[in-house]
């Protein structure tokens, strides 16, 4: 979906990036930059929100860009890297090598960041 | 159900309060605690108290400071919408009711819903400012 600027609540950890309105369901955005501790991008008018979910609970998160919708046999995924417990299993794609990963992992990470006390508040 | 809606900075705020509320002019009620509501979400914004909102049982009150751009609107049925589970398990603080859909409203017609009662019994935020 197209990008909205998530509306920010304050008090909430950081990896809480905001919540959308999605037709009437407000839904959190979660920030992939402080869940995967990379780097920010801005966003440009091609930045999408990719809707999620995490556990059945929907979720959002907006990634600095969509490189394309692949679909993968089964039989060609691999054995995930570890990266840090968030990957599920990986596939090569153009000679790449893509980690797929799971929202209900992200989701734990998040829980666990805050539970751990790793996650900063916003303001 | 009334609600006062008002903007801190790029926020909108939907006031709510299950214990009796008086607005009276900034500085002009006799109270142990009065704090701008900014200062009390936590929010980095200078914004000037033109009346306070007096929240909380007689003697015991706080007085949140409020600007005057503040409205009584009527929610409209489903305007108003509880915070998500996912919210919940990531620990959303308490004083959020929820978020009232508004068309008036700044930030995608979004006003965060904010539990005045609940707001005065919280504990101070943690200093911290990364966004």
């Amino acid at each position: 979906m197209p990008y909205t600027r998530p509306v920010p609540i304050p008090g909430v950890p950081t990896v809480i990036a905001g919540v959308v309105n999605l037709s009437g369901r407000i839904v959190a955005v979660l920030d992939l930059s402080v869940l995967l501790g990379a780097g920010r991008v801005g966003q440009s008018e091609a930045t999408r929100c990719v809707l999620l979910q995490a556990e059945g609970l929907p979720v959002a998160i907006v990634p600095d860009e969509i490189a394309g919708l692949a679909t993968v046999a089964r039989s060609e995924m691999q054995a995930a890297v570890d990266l840090d417990g968030l990957a599920g299993e990986t596939f090569t794609n153009d000679g790449k090598l893509i980690t797929v990963l799971s929202p209900g992992k992200l989701l734990e990470r998040a829980e666990s960041q805050i539970k751990g006390g790793d996650d900063a508040w916003s303001s | 159900m009334e609600l006062l809606t008002c903007s801190l900075g790029e926020t909108s705020l939907a006031l709510i309060s299950d214990q009796v509320t008086r607005v009276r002019r900034w500085g002009a009620s006799d109270v142990a605690v009065r704090r701008p509501l900014a200062e009390a979400l936590g929010l980095s914004v200078e914004i000037a108290c033109a009346r306070e909102l007096l929240c909380g049982a007689p003697g015991a009150e706080v007085a949140f400071g409020i600007p005057s751009s503040v409205v009584q609107q009527k929610a409209a049925p489903g305007s108003i919408v509880a915070p998500s589970q996912v919210l919940k398990r990531l620990r959303a603080p308490a004083w959020l009711a929820g978020f009232f859909i508004s068309p008036t409203s700044s930030g995608g017609g979004l006003a965060l819903i904010v539990d005045l009662t609940l707001l005065s019994t919280a504990a101070p935020l943690p200093q911290e400012s990364s966004r």
